[in-house]
C-alpha cells in the first residue's frame, strides 16, 4: 500500500533497518527501566505472591509489544515517505497518521549538511539538512537516503543557487 | 562633524562615536545604578555611604569609557564595519545590502545635542545587529544614504519613476487618544508608579492603612462574592483612569507621528520625548498584517503590523518601549486602502478571487465546540450536578461562533498574494507576498483525513513571533491546488530580503 500521493523518488530501504535498530535500542533502553520498575515492584509490593508473579509476566508482554512495534512501524512509514526535486522544488512528503508535504523553492535554500550517525554510517545511508530563511521550517531534514545519493541531491540542490540573494 | 566631511571619507577611515557618547555610556550606567545607590546611601550604618557608592560606579563607569575608545567605525564600498572591545577585539562585516532596517532613537537629550542612537538590523534574527550609540545626526544622514542607496528595487517590485518623498499618514490628536483607548496601557503606568513609590516613598503604611480599610468594608461580610464584587467594583472605577493614564502616554509616544515615503524607503517618525525614527524599505516587508479588536472597530479605525526579516517586531521587554511599537500603530479604517496600495503596491485586494473553507468546516468547528463543552459540563457537574445544564445552554452561542467564523474566514492564493481573512472579535488580515515564501506546506491530521480537509503552512522570513501562516479547515483539492500553484510560481521567483 502506497501513500495517495507519492512522489517519485523513495528513501533507500535499509533505511527501514536503520530506524529498526534505532527502535530496537530505544525500546532495550525503556523495558531496562521498566525492569527495574517491576523487579522493585516483585519485591517490595504488599500483594499476594501471586498477583506479585504477574509483574515479570506483564513486563514481558509490555517490552514484547514495544519491540514488536519498533520492528514494524519503520516499515510502514517508510512507504509513506517520497521526495522528489525538480528544476524549482524540493519536495517532501512524509507521515502515516499526521501527513504533510514540504515544498522547498530550491531559490530560497541557504545552506545544506548531509550529516551521517554511527548506525547511519554502517549502512551507508546519510540525512540531507536544508536550511531556509524561514522561521518553522528553517531546516527540513530527509534522513534515510543512501549517502552518495544524499550528495547527489545535495550537489543537485545548490547548482541552482548563486544568482540572487538565495534566501 | 558635518556632512561633507562625513561624505569625504567614503572608503574608509574608521570614525569614533559622537564625543557625547562618552556621557550616555556613564549615564547608562549611573542609571543602572541608581537605586542600589541610592539604598546604599540611605541605608548604610556606614561611616562613608559615598565612598561605598564610587567604589561601585567607577568600575563601571570607567569601562563605559573604554567602551567609548574602543569603538570604531567605517563606512566601506559595500559593507559597515564595526571594531569594539579591548581586551577581546571584535570586528563585525555588515553588508550594506544585507541590512533590513535602521532605527533612530534619541531621548530628550540625544536631541538637544542633536545625536541619535542607530540600531541596524539584517535577517539573523535575535537583537539588533549594530546598536551604534550615538552619532551625530548628519553622520547617521550620511550612514543612511550610504546603506539604502545601493539597494535597487527588486524586479517587478518598486516603480522605476523616482518619487519625491511624500507623507503617507499622520496620526493626529485624536487617533492619539483613540490609540490610548484601545492599546489599553495605563497598568503599565500604574505599576511603574507602584514601583517607583515602593522604592522611595511611604507606600508601605498606605499599604497597611489600605488593608485596614479593606477590612472593615461591609462587603467582605459576604464572603466570597463580596470579594468578587469588590474587585469588580474596583475595575470599573479605575477603567476611565486607566483610560486617561493610556491616553497621556499614546499622546507622549505618537507625538507627531507621521509615515513617509521616499522611493522605496518608509520612515515613520513618532515620540514626543523619545523620538523614534524607523525605515523600512518596502521591498523588505515579507508579511503584513492588518489588525482590527472590537476597540478598533468601534472607534472605526485598524493596526498594520509589517514583519520585517530581522528580528522581532512589536516585542516588548525593549529598553526603549517606544521603539518597539507597530509601523503603523493606528489607521482610521477609510484610510487602510490608501495606506497599503503605499506599502503593497502590486496588491489589488479588489481583484482577489477569495475562496471559503471547506464546506465541511462547520460541522467540524462545531462538534469541536460540543467536546469542549461536554468536557466542560461534565467538569461542572462534579461541582453540582445542575451545573452541567450550562453545558448545552451554551451550545446555540457555540453555533452563532461557529456561523461567524465560517462567515468572516476566507483565503485566496492569487495575484501574487497569499492572503488571509479571519477573526470574529480580533479580525486581521494577513498577506504574503509569494516572491517572500520560503517554504510552503499542506498537512492533514487523521480528523482532517476524514473530512477531506487539509492546512496549508506558508513559512515566511519574517513569520515574528506568531510563527508561519496556517490556513486551516480548507477543501484537501484546494489546499493541494493552491501547494502546487505556490509551488510553480514562489520558487520561480528570486528571492531577495
Amino acid at each position: 500500500m502506497a501513500s495517495p500521493e507519492a512522489l517519485s523518488e523513495r528513501l533507500d530501504p535499509r533505511a527501514i533497518d536503520v530506524q529498526r535498530i534505532v527502535g530496537a535500542i530505544t525500546t532495550a533502553i525503556l523495558s531496562l527501566v521498566l525492569a527495574i520498575s517491576a523487579l522493585i515492584g516483585f519485591l517490595t509490593a504488599p500483594w499476594p505472591f501471586a498477583l506479585r508473579l504477574m509483574l515479570p509476566f506483564a513486563w514481558i508482554v509490555v517490552s514484547g509489544m514495544l519491540l514488536a512495534f519498533a520492528l514494524w512501524w519503520p516499515g510502514v512509514s517508510w512507504r509513506y515517505v517520497s521526495y522528489q526535486v525538480d528544476e524549482i522544488n524540493l519536495s517532501i512528503t512524509r507521515g502515516v497518521v499526521w501527513r504533510s508535504h514540504t515544498v522547498v523553492p530550491r531559490s530560497r535554500i541557504q545552506h545544506t549538511d548531509v550529516s551521517r550517525g554511527p548506525i547511519e554510517r554502517m549502512y551507508e545511508l546519510a540525512t540531507l539538512v536544508v536550511y531556509t530563511a524561514g522561521t518553522e521550517h528553517a531546516a527540513v531534514h530527509l534522513s534515510g537516503l543512501a549517502h552518495d545519493r544524499a550528495l547527489a541531491v545535495r550537489d543537485r540542490l545548490l547548482r541552482a543557487g548563486g544568482q540572487d540573494d538565495g534566501v | 562633524m558635518t556632512v561633507s566631511d562625513a561624505a569625504e571619507n567614503r572608503d574608509g577611515e574608521s570614525q569614533r562615536l559622537h564625543p557625547s557618547s562618552l556621557l550616555f555610556g556613564i549615564g547608562a550606567v549611573a542609571r543602572r545604578l541608581l537605586v542600589p545607590g541610592l539604598a546604599i546611601l540611605f541605608f548604610s550604618r556606614r561611616q562613608e555611604p559615598e565612598v561605598w557608592v564610587m567604589v561601585l560606579f567607577a568600575p563601571s563607569a570607567v569601562l563605559a569609557v573604554v567602551r567609548y575608545w574602543a569603538y570604531r567605525y567605517r563606512l566601506g564600498a559595500e559593507e559597515l564595519v564595526i571594531q569594539d572591545g579591548l581586551l577581546t577585539r571584535n570586528e563585525r562585516h555588515i553588508p550594506y545590502a544585507r541590512i533590513q532596517n535602521i532605527d533612530l532613537v534619541q531621548n530628550p537629550l540625544q536631541r538637544l545635542l542633536g545625536v541619535a542612537e542607530a540600531r541596524l538590523e539584517t535577517a539573523a534574527g535575535g537583537k539588533p545587529e549594530a546598536v551604534i550609540r550615538v552619532l551625530s545626526l548628519e553622520a547617521i544622514a550620511v550612514m543612511r544614504a550610504r546603506i539604502f542607496v545601493g539597494q535597487p528595487p527588486a524586479p517587478g517590485e518598486g516603480e522605476a519613476a523616482p518619487e519625491r518623498p511624500h507623507a503617507i499618514l499622520e496620526v493626529g490628536f485624536l487617533d492619539q487618544v483613540r490609540y490610548g483607548v484601545i492599546s489599553n496601557r495605563g497598568m503599565v503606568v500604574v505599576a511603574a508608579a507602584i514601583g517607583v513609590a515602593w522604592q522611595f516613598g511611604p507606600l508601605g503604611s498606605w499599604f497597611e492603612a489600605l488593608q485596614r480599610q479593606f477590612f472593615d468594608l461591609p462587603l467582605l461580610r459576604w464572603g466570597a462574592p463580596g470579594v468578587l464584587a469588590i474587585i469588580v467594583l474596583a475595575l470599573i472605577a479605575a477603567t476611565p483612569f486607566l483610560w486617561l493614564l493610556s491616553i497621556g502616554l499614546a499622546l507622549v509616544r505618537l507625538h507627531g507621528y507621521s509615515l513617509r515615503r521616499d522611493g522605496e524607503n518608509l520612515r515613520a517618525e513618532y515620540g514626543l520625548f523619545t523620538r523614534v525614527t524607523k525605515t523600512v524599505p518596502r521591498h523588505r516587508i515579507q508579511r503584513l498584517v492588518v489588525r482590527q479588536s472590537v476597540m478598533h472597530r468601534i472607534l472605526g479605525c485598524a493596526s498594520v503590523v509589517v514583519d520585517t526579516a530581522g528580528g522581532g517586531s512589536g516585542e516588548e521587554g525593549d529598553p526603549h518601549g517606544a521603539a518597539r511599537i507597530e509601523v503603523v500603530p493606528i489607521v482610521p479604517k477609510d484610510r487602510i486602502e490608501p495606506l497599503l496600495a503605499e506599502l503593497l503596491p502590486d496588491l489589488d485586494l479588489g481583484a482577489v478571487a477569495w475562496s471559503e473553507l471547506a464546506p465541511r468546516a462547520p460541522r467540524r468547528m462545531f462538534r469541536q465546540w460540543i467536546a469542549v463543552l461536554a468536557v466542560l459540563g461534565g467538569a461542572l457537574a462534579f461541582a453540582h450536578p445542575a451545573l452541567a445544564l450550562v453545558a448545552p445552554l451554551l451550545a446555540p452561542l457555540a453555533w452563532l461562533e461557529t456561523r461567524a467564523r465560517m462567515k468572516r474566514t476566507a483565503w485566496s492564493v492569487d495575484k501574487g498574494y497569499v492572503c488571509r481573512r479571519s477573526g470574529i472579535f480580533w479580525r486581521r488580515l494577513d498577506l504574503v507576498r509569494w516572491s517572500k515564501i520560503q517554504v510552503v506546506q499542506s498537512r492533514e491530521s487523521p480528523f482532517d483525513r476524514r473530512h477531506r480537509m487539509a492546512s496549508l503552512v506558508i513559512d515566511t522570513a519574517g513569520a515574528g513571533a506568531e510563527g508561519p501562516l496556517s490556513i486551516d479547515l480548507l477543501d484537501a483539492g484546494q489546499a493541494r491546488q493552491a501547494l502546487g500553484q505556490l509551488a510553480t510560481e514562489a520558487g520561480r521567483t528570486a528571492f531577495r530580503w
